[in-house]
Order: structure tokens, then C-alpha cells, then sequence
């Protein structure tokens, strides 16, 4: 049933419709069809109803997802680089790039953001939105998620790296930067700096 | 006997219609059709009277089954009439998923 768990009532009313508009049912009575078709068109227009309700909440939260997405572009094409420079180790979260780009390429775009033919076939068709279909919340937390720890772990490999850079040349200039940066940093968070040079 | 022939044979065009449509749509008007073609079958040229009384006692047993018959096939004659209204809504609730 793709009415999805909020709209049950919907799905009963149309079992009933069906159940009620069979060749078995109207057979012994042909002229109850009458009531059934009126019960048909109020069934089709709370449908309608229904469905321009979620079609407009569902364009309303992609519009939404779509800028996000598009704000995190320069993120994932960071992401693709920092991927292939062999002494930041081995990669990581190669496929959040592809995830990504299924992730863009979901979420629908519609041009009728409202007021189509109550009427009319019950779906959008430009394309179509099942009623059950959600604006891909959920999986945006997922990749963007995926995306801010892969980003957390390549800057602090690319923080050690600097760092071993510089600790290989003692007389480099910035080693006095770096020396005040420890003494107001926590000297923990360096121990891998310290264990692996 | 040959317009009841001919118009039993139309209502069960549309009615056949129903079956891939409504799954398990085999009314009990087909029974009466079929008694009913059975009966206009044996009044045909060169069936004899015996032969048709027969036939009825057969199909129907006495004359309120027959009643009941000729009613049926009403009923599914208005049934037919509806045929192309009700597939077209059976087939728009089963695009409602």
C-alpha cells in the first residue's frame, strides 16, 4: 500500500470503494452504483486534496535540501582531491562523492508547485511524486554526516602532515609559530604528531 | 426467443469484461444466463415443445426460478450498461497506491 502509515484512512476508504463498486456487490442491487460514484468522486477529491498537500510540502523541504546540497559542492569536490594525495594515507569515504551525486540526483524537481486540476490523474506527472515519497531528509544527514567526519579526518591528517613538515626543518621560520601554538594548545592532541615522528 | 438469444449474448460481453478488471467477478447472474441461453437454445426452429419443456424443468425447476432468472438477467443487462464507467474507476483507485 503506498499511502504510506498517515494516510490509512485513505487506503481504507479505497478498499471499501473497490470492494464496494464489484460486479458481486452491485449485482444484486445495479442502481446502489449511484451512491457508490458519489462516494467515488468525494474519495477522489479529499485524494486530490491530500496529495497537492504532501506534493507542496514535499517541493517546499527540496527546495530546501537542494540548497544545502548545492552548498556542500565545494565540500565534496574538496573531499575528491583529498581522496587521491597518497601521503594523507589511506583514503577515506571514497564513495561519498557518488553518494553524493544520487543523493542530488533524487531529490524531484516539479514545475507545478500548486493548484493542478483536483480532478486530474492523481499524481503529479512532471514527474511523478508517489504520496508516500518523502523529501530525503534523512539520507542528506546520512552523506552530510559522512562528509563533515571524512573532512574532520583528512584536516587533522593534513595538520600532521604539516606538522611533521615543519618538525623535519628545525630552522624553518614557522617553527616559532609552531612553538606557541603548543604551549596554548592541549599538548594531548598531539601525541600521534609525537609517537609517529 | 431469438432477441433474448442475441441481447443475453451482448450483456455477456461487458460482464466478461469485469473478470480482468475485478478479480473473481463470476457472478451468480452467469448461471442465470446460461439457464436463460439453454432455454432460448431448446425454443429454436426445429426444437419440439417437449424438448423445451425439458430444458426449463432442467435449468429452472419451477416457474419462481425462472422468475427469478428473468430478473437476474435485468439486473445483469443494467450491470453491463455500467461496465465501461466501473472499469474506468477500478482502474483510477488501483493507480491510487
Amino acid at each position: 500500500m503506498r499511502f504510506g502509515p498517515e494516510r490509512q484512512n485513505l487506503a481504507l476508504e479505497r478498499d471499501a470503494l473497490i470492494a464496494r463498486m464489484h460486479p458481486a456487490s452491485l449485482e444484486p442491487n445495479p442502481s446502489l452504483w449511484t451512491a457508490v460514484a458519489v462516494n467515488l468522486r468525494t474519495f477522489r477529491q479529499r485524494h486530490s486534496l491530500a496529495h497537492q498537500r504532501h506534493h507542496n510540502e514535499y517541493h517546499r523541504r527540496a527546495a530546501t535540501l537542494r540548497n544545502q546540497i548545492g552548498g556542500r559542492r565545494v565540500r565534496v569536490s574538496a573531499l575528491a582531491q583529498l581522496i587521491q594525495v597518497r601521503e594523507l594515507d589511506e583514503a577515506v569515504s571514497v564513495d561519498v562523492s557518488s553518494r553524493f551525486e544520487d543523493l542530488a540526483a533524487s531529490v524531484r524537481n516539479c514545475s507545478l508547485e500548486s493548484d493542478f486540476d483536483l480532478e486530474s490523474a492523481p499524481w503529479c506527472n512532471q514527474p511523478k511524486l508517489p504520496i508516500d515519497e518523502t523529501a530525503p531528509e534523512r539520507q542528506v544527514l546520512e552523506i552530510f554526516g559522512a562528509m563533515d567526519a571524512s573532512m574532520r579526518e583528512y584536516n587533522r591528517r593534513l595538520g600532521v602532515h604539516a606538522v611533521r613538515q615543519l618538525m623535519a626543518d628545525s630552522a624553518s621560520p614557522q617553527m616559532d609559530t609552531i612553538i606557541n601554538l603548543i604551549q596554548v594548545a592541549d599538548p594531548a592532541s598531539w601525541k600521534t604528531c609525537w609517537t609517529k615522528t | 426467443m431469438l432477441q433474448l438469444c442475441e441481447e443475453i449474448q451482448k450483456t455477456r460481453l461487458p460482464l466478461e469484461g469485469f473478470q480482468t478488471i475485478f478479480s473473481g467477478s463470476a457472478t451468480v447472474a452467469d448461471k442465470a444466463l446460461s439457464n436463460q441461453e439453454a432455454l432460448t437454445g431448446s425454443a429454436g426452429y426445429g426444437s419440439d415443445y417437449i424438448g423445451f419443456y425439458n430444458t426449463a424443468e432442467d435449468r429452472f425447476g419451477d416457474a419462481a426460478n425462472l422468475t427469478n432468472a428473468v430478473e437476474a438477467f435485468k439486473r445483469a443487462k443494467r450491470l453491463g450498461m455500467l461496465a465501461e464507467v466501473l472499469s474506468r474507476a477500478k482502474t483510477d483507485l488501483d493507480k491510487i497506491r
